[in-house]
């Protein structure tokens, strides 16, 4: 870690490291649920994300991930505040080059569609080309993520980490710049998860992703992240954002063995911890 | 193996039957033998005149299938996306929904006259409600997820409706659907009866007061195969348009 850099101490209050150009910019978001909005879930957030940066956000458990990775996406009307996407805000839909891969994975694929099926879905919005040049494309995607020979089984057919490399090619067969990921490997093994970390961070080298990961998991989070975005309790807002200054490529092995990943994970579960038990101290350690 | 079954329960009612003819429970002239019906059905068969009545019938109530599942399945996408559509429909649905389909002949026939378009009239109006309801349900039902990623990848209404929210509601509409088929065919037979004059159902009607019983029992028998044919080209078209959802039900219980 360089001298300069001082990511264990970034103060919430301060505005983070200042990013040229945000590809996305969140303002003020707020939104609140239920009869005369009595639930505020969303409690003024505000970060941004430069290009090519791989930025994951976590929070306690019930602290609106959901809520959040939706108005992200255009999905969701915030109560107040803006996104902004390479400078347009959502507030018309889910713009093109933004693509969300959901955490409940096997019923956002559509069953009645083939992998290459689903895949070809994700091209919707692009002009141009032939359907067998389409194909060719989707192939090519389904290859990246591993799934040659699977083009024409059925999303019901492959296993749980196979449908969610499904929907990843999916999202990048949209020609995303951004890839929303919500808790994308919640409900995968440990072997499968730890690949598909690695999967993931290598296809958004690859075809130059820049990533938002709502996650629960913090290795998850400092493993994957170039930065951390810290959320509090519900009414939710941004706790502490923290620069991960870990090399990259990242490593399964070495990587969180490093002093900077314990450094950087104690740091962000302690934080969790508070949010978790404010009353101090009397919650089990994490 | 299926097949051998089946076979063995029909031949089981038929020796039965024989048995009731033997033993005089019935009049023979009210029950004919087996064999009486079996000459009479190779009559059937060999008459243009019957098998003309067949084709009416059936052609008929295809017509009144083919025009049933559309309107049902338009009517409940509107109900389902349009909440005040179906609420001021409730009333009429639930009024209308419960009358026997005969009993509507004499109303219609004030309204639409005679002709094929008695006929459409009644099997849609017998029939649209199960594929109306079944719709409604489904399209009300679709997964939150499913839309969700819909509109992700830009879809508007219209794409929604058509590319995500029809498909994922197809299995459930075929329950109508196959409903629907059997309904045509005793909407098509029934309006022969009371507001036709020709048909199969109008021929039974002939021939019983003739008392012409083995011809009535042949054709009583007839309107049973046709039922099974229309089931099975439910069965056909099932497979074409949601075969995917039966092989997935089928390999989540053989895993």
């Amino acid at each position: 870690m360089s001298a300069d850099v001082v990511p264990l101490r970034t103060d919430a209050a301060r505005p983070a490291a200042p990013v040229e150009a945000p590809l996305l910019a969140v303002e003020g978001l707020r939104k609140s649920f239920g009869a005369s909005a009595a639930i505020e879930v969303l409690a003024g957030i505000g970060f941004k994300v430069g290009a090519g940066e791989f930025v994951s956000v976590v929070g306690p458990s019930g602290c609106g991930k959901t809520t959040l990775l939706l108005t992200l996406s255009g999905l969701l009307r915030p109560d107040a505040g803006d996104v902004r996407f390479a400078g347009h805000s959502v507030r018309g839909g889910t713009p093109a080059g933004l693509a969300i891969v959901f955490q409940d994975y096997s019923r956002s694929l559509f069953p009645w569609k083939t992998n290459l099926g689903n895949v070809l879905f994700g091209m919707r919005r692009i002009s141009g080309g032939s359907a067998a040049e389409r194909a060719e494309q989707a192939r090519g995607l389904l290859a990246a993520v591993g799934l040659s020979g699977f083009e024409q089984h059925y999303p019901w057919q492959v296993s749980g980490g196979m449908q969610q490399r499904v929907a990843i090619a999916r999202g990048l067969a949209s020609q995303s710049r951004l890839l929303l990921l919500d808790e994308p490997l919640a409900s995968v093994d440990a072997q499968t998860r730890a690949d598909m970390q690695d999967l993931l961070l290598g296809i958004a080298q690859r075809y130059g992703q820049t990533c938002v990961l709502v996650t629960h998991d913090v290795e998850e989070a400092v493993y994957m992240g170039d930065r951390i975005v810290v959320l509090s309790n519900r009414p939710t807002h941004v706790v502490r954002e923290i620069v991960v200054p870990l090399p990259r490529p990242r490593d399964q092995i070495t990587t969180r063995e490093s002093t900077d990943f314990l450094d950087i994970r104690h740091e962000v579960l302690a934080l969790i911890r508070r949010e978790r038990h404010p009353e101090g101290g009397a919650g089990p350690a994490p | 193996m299926i097949w051998l079954r089946r076979a063995l329960a029909l031949a089981i009612v038929v020796l039965l039957w024989q048995a009731v003819v033997w033993l005089h429970v019935v009049p023979e002239r009210y029950l004919p033998s087996p064999a009486d019906v079996a000459v009479a059905a190779v009559a059937m068969f060999a008459s243009a005149e019957d098998m003309r009545a067949e084709m009416l019938t059936v052609g008929r109530a295809l017509a009144g299938f083919a025009l049933t599942v559309p309107l049902g399945i338009a009517l409940g996408a509107l109900g389902a996306l349009v909440p005040a559509f179906q609420k001021a429909l409730r009333p009429w649905t639930e009024l209308l929904r419960p009358l026997p389909p005969a009993a509507v002949i004499p109303i219609s026939v004030f309204a639409i006259g005679f002709g094929i378009k008695l006929y459409l009239f009644i099997i849609a109006f017998a029939g649209v409600w199960a594929v109306y309801f079944n719709t409604v349900a489904a399209f009300s039902g679709t997964s939150d997820v499913l839309t969700r990623t819909g509109r992700a990848f830009g879809c508007d209404r219209l794409a929604l409706t058509f590319g995500v929210v029809l498909p994922s509601a197809m299995p459930q509409i075929f329950v109508g659907i196959r409903i629907a088929a059997t309904v045509a065919l005793i909407g098509s037979v029934v309006t022969d009866i009371f507001g036709g004059e020709d048909g199969l159902g109008y021929l039974l009607f002939e021939r019983a007061f003739a008392l012409r019983i083995p011809d009535v029992f042949a054709l009583t028998l007839l309107c049973g195969v046709n039922g099974m044919l229309f089931n099975q080209m439910v069965l056909v078209l099932r497979r074409l348009v949601i075969g995917w959802h039966d092989r997935m039900n089928a390999e989540a219980l053989a895993a």
